[in-house]
């Protein structure tokens, strides 16, 4: 094993409310709403964040140039490391990098930056995995088709709205993910380490069927946006600010609901 | 992020344009040294070869590492989304060969690898080196050690990953072999050069071995944080740079492929947080930047990459060299290691360790005497070690059974991985899915062994508690009533909580009324027994207080842990779940304003004498 260094939840009210209910072995339907209250702030303030923006940007770019008549091309002139030959392991890891490199230009790398690029990445090498029947082996021209067929009309509002339920469920267990392994043994919340890894996939769960946003909300805001030729980055964050704000009803509708 | 900090390094005073206050000073070149670097055991001729670059590679990493210490990183509880853990320097470096590292493709190299290496930022001002060290300041000359002839230079830690590899190039090849060993502290020392003896009086290969140990360290009072990322920067600098005086092209890191790729444990641990020491995009980095300064092809390699630790050390005993598994050390805490220089451990490089002897089955070379903490038996009292096993072997049992997708979805850094390998990604990836895979599996079977070899510690119901097998097995004597004790209470189909009525009719007894029937149960029946005090436990209490209560205990958020633990709650609900074999919550979810309230109806016969 290399080193790893593990971090403590803040010490806010919400936190600390987080943590009773853990500790009382709430249901993960309430801990998911109480942990998306204390998260709510910084959440909010995500669209703000410069490492953010720049990854939606470079998600479009992703997304616009395999919709285009000659995508590898277009990806190519776009900054993406990728060739006739790619494996969807190259195209994936090839956005990640593009990712990278536009946040290391900007100076605007963060956690943020990082939790979008590895959600994006998720989300890409699930749909393309359900659209193929193995992920080794595959040819490239059927990789980049199972990338294109997710990336273009409705099914680009499925991937976005994944790509927006991974990223908050990445946020919350970001912040959870500190505190679990304190309530794992005997009398605790998790009597086992199997009963940890059960609640996480629970708790994810859980978190992608509370995010709900309308399939038709990103194919409609990116169809303009490009026909309009303005994906830049104010235009990216107010995208992600509604995102949000839809996200945010869903989770107040499950408090509601729940309650 | 806050501001950059400038680090102005070499002997040469501080311009007047820096703040003294904001500007951190090092210094290698003595009398007025604070970065101190000692390299032992060269040959005065080899010296010779040393060419003023290699002097600079040596100087630049150790001021790297050394200033890596000086300024801490964020909190532990990763304010502003973990800004802070980033920091930002601003080198100024005095060198000889100032050419050579003006150069811009030297220096993007420099920044990325370091940058991927540690999470920070990275500018360089480099300036012509006007009073510099005397080759004799950093070297101590053996002045009667011969010629060595090298015909490979590797890192050697100490540890299992590096016996491996010395084992087993000394058993497959017949050439000549210069160790290179960093020694933070003096307890390293002794443990790499006893080893090295040992190994070299096993294998009867002194004449083929060259130790070489550099000291590379700093004033005390210089240390503000401990992590150290850009460590293997060094390490690595110092092996080039003997490789480079015996005209190598390669140094070799022996390290097994998941600590490699160290992929995230928890998903809080983000970026470099989880160490890139030997990432194959760090070794990479290496490679790049060492070819370019020294205007030759230059490789760092690690020939273990696909390998597990089991693996590791499976290949130690196929290589004959079981007896010095023991003479090994892999914990990260040298320094704050106890007196009689046991392993800790609970660190992940411990846990990791323990978890690859059993494995192997290999318990007898590697005696539990030798660790503070002995897993999986002994108690780990404290939480963020119980953390860190938890998780360690959390991820482990899940990469045992994950699925290819879910692999590369759960950890998409594995991705980053395949474009440094010299396979081809599509190849690679199912080869680094199924090394992942081979790693769980060994864990699971290491931990499968240590249940049965404790099968008669558990029907004791002696696990002993906050201890890795209590967390394995998840279930403590107190809470698990023996089999027999169980009441057999077949609930109508369909009964949910609120069609149960509990009520507490004696001091350990309760009556369970369901439709038109009416069960007893005891305490201990219903699991809230303490065998050991052979008494109700607190958790009939806890019902008890529900009965009296008439179901419902108005409990504020502020006095809710005084009186009952929350855990208490917790207990409750499970033990009630399991009695009556019944999926719903017993209890309504806390309510700050109304308190706890069950879902069934409890009673309270108030004959009950205490």
């Amino acid at each position: 094993m290399g080193h790893y260094r593990l971090d403590r939840l803040p010490r806010t009210r919400r936190w600390k409310q987080v943590i009773a209910l853990l500790d009382a072995g709430e249901p993960v339907e309430e801990l998911a709403q109480a942990a998306f209250r204390a998260a709510q702030t910084g959440l909010s303030r995500v669209p703000q964040d410069p490492g953010f923006t720049h990854t939606l940007t470079v998600i479009f770019s992703f997304v616009d140039a395999l919709q285009s008549k000659d995508p590898l091309a277009d990806l190519r002139k776009n900054g993406f490391d990728v060739g006739d030959g790619s494996s969807l392991f190259d195209f994936v890891g090839g956005f990640r990098m593009r990712a990278e490199d536009a946040a290391v230009a900007a100076r605007a790398r963060s956690d943020i930056a990082e939790l979008a690029r590895d959600s994006f990445a998720q989300v890409l090498m699930k749909s393309a995995g359900s659209s193929l029947q193995t992920l080794f082996g595959v040819e490239s021209a059927d990789a980049r088709r199972a990338l294109q067929s997710n990336l273009k009309g409705k099914p680009l509002g499925s991937t976005m709205h994944e790509f927006f339920a991974t990223f908050t469920q990445r946020y919350l267990n970001y912040y959870l993910g500190r505190e679990l392994p304190y309530h794992v043994g005997q009398g605790m919340s998790f009597s086992s380490v199997d009963k940890h890894s059960e609640f996480n996939q629970a708790f994810d769960l859980y978190v992608r069927q509370t995010v709900r946003i309308a399939d038709e909300f990103t194919p409609g805001w990116f169809g303009k946006a490009r026909w309009e030729e303005r994906l830049t980055h104010k235009d990216v964050s107010g995208f992600a600010h509604v995102a949000f704000k839809k996200i945010g009803s869903e989770f107040q509708r499950g408090t509601e609901v729940s309650g | 992020m806050d501001d950059p900090v400038d680090m102005w390094c070499g002997p040469d005073d501080l311009p007047r344009q820096f703040s003294r206050r904001r500007t951190i000073c090092l210094n290698s070149v003595p009398s007025s040294n604070n970065v101190h670097v000692k390299i032992e055991n060269i040959a005065t001729k080899l010296a010779q070869n040393l060419p003023p670059i290699v002097l600079d590679l040596i100087e630049v990493a150790s001021y790297i590492y050394a200033g890596d210490q000086c300024v801490v990183r964020g909190g532990k509880t990763l304010p502003k989304d973990g800004q802070d853990w980033k920091r930002e320097f601003r080198y100024y470096l005095p060198v000889r060969c100032l050419q050579i590292w003006q150069d811009e493709d030297v220096k993007a190299a420099l920044v990325s690898t370091l940058r991927f290496l540690s999470d920070d930022y990275f500018e360089f001002d480099f300036r012509q080196a006007r009073k510099t060290a005397k080759i004799e300041d950093y070297f101590d000359f053996d002045q009667g050690k011969p010629w060595f002839d090298a015909d490979q230079v590797m890192l050697f830690s100490g540890g299992l990953d590096s016996l491996a590899g010395l084992a087993e190039t000394v058993k497959t090849g017949s050439g000549k072999i210069v160790l290179v060993s960093h020694r933070p502290a003096p307890q390293t020392d002794s443990l790499q050069r006893s080893l090295l003896e040992d190994f070299a009086q096993l294998t009867d290969s002194k004449k083929r071995l060259l130790h070489v140990p550099v000291w590379i360290n700093k004033d005390a009072d210089l240390t503000r944080d401990t992590h150290q990322r850009t460590r293997s920067f060094l390490y690595a600098s110092l092996g080039v740079a003997l490789a480079h005086v015996h005209n190598l092209n390669q140094a070799f890191f022996f390290e097994n492929g998941i600590t490699s790729s160290n992929l995230a444990i928890s998903p809080s641990v983000l970026g470099a947080r989880a160490s890139r020491t030997t990432h194959p995009r760090t070794l990479k980095g290496f490679s790049l930047l060492f070819s370019k300064l020294f205007d030759r092809a230059f490789s760092v390699e690690n020939p273990y990459f696909w390998k597990t630790k089991a693996d590791v050390i499976r290949t130690i005993l196929d290589c004959g060299a079981r007896e010095l598994i023991r003479h090994t050390s892999s914990c990260s805490r040298v320094r704050t290691s106890d007196p009689l220089g046991r392993h800790c451990g609970v660190c992940s490089q411990c846990v990791g360790r323990r978890l690859a002897i059993l494995a192997n089955s290999a318990e007898g070379d590697d005696p539990e005497e030798h660790y503070r903490i002995r897993l999986p038996l002994d108690p780990i009292p404290k939480d963020s070690e119980r953390a860190m096993v938890e998780l360690i072997v959390k991820s482990a049992r899940e990469f045992g059974k994950t699925t290819p997708g879910d692999l590369y979805g759960n950890h998409p850094e594995a991705i980053d991985i395949l474009s440094s390998l010299t396979v081809k990604a599509d190849r690679s990836a199912g080869m680094l899915f199924e090394l992942h895979q081979r790693h769980g599996q060994q864990v699971c079977g290491a931990l499968g062994q240590i249940v049965a070899s404790s099968e008669q510690l558990i029907a004791r119901g002696d696990v002993p508690a906050n201890s890795l097998l209590s967390m394995i097995l998840g279930q403590s004597p107190e809470e698990t009533p023996a089999p027999d004790e169980r009441p057999k209470i077949v609930l109508p189909e369909g009964t949910r909580w609120k069609d149960i009525t509990i009520e507490v009719v004696g001091n350990d007894a309760a009556k369970i009324l369901v439709s038109d029937e009416s069960y007893a149960a005891s305490a201990s029946e219903m699991g809230f027994w303490d065998k050991r005090k052979k008494l109700p436990n607190r958790i009939w209490d806890l019902l008890v207080d529900f009965a009296e209560a008439g179901g419902v205990l108005h409990i504020s958020s502020s006095e809710r842990s005084r009186e009952w633990r929350p855990k208490d709650f917790q207990r409750l609900r499970a033990g009630l779940k399991t009695f009556l074999q019944l999926e719903d919550d017993p209890l309504h979810p806390y309510d700050p304003g109304t308190g706890y309230k069950t879902r069934f109806n409890v009673l309270y016969d108030r004959t009950v004498k205490s």
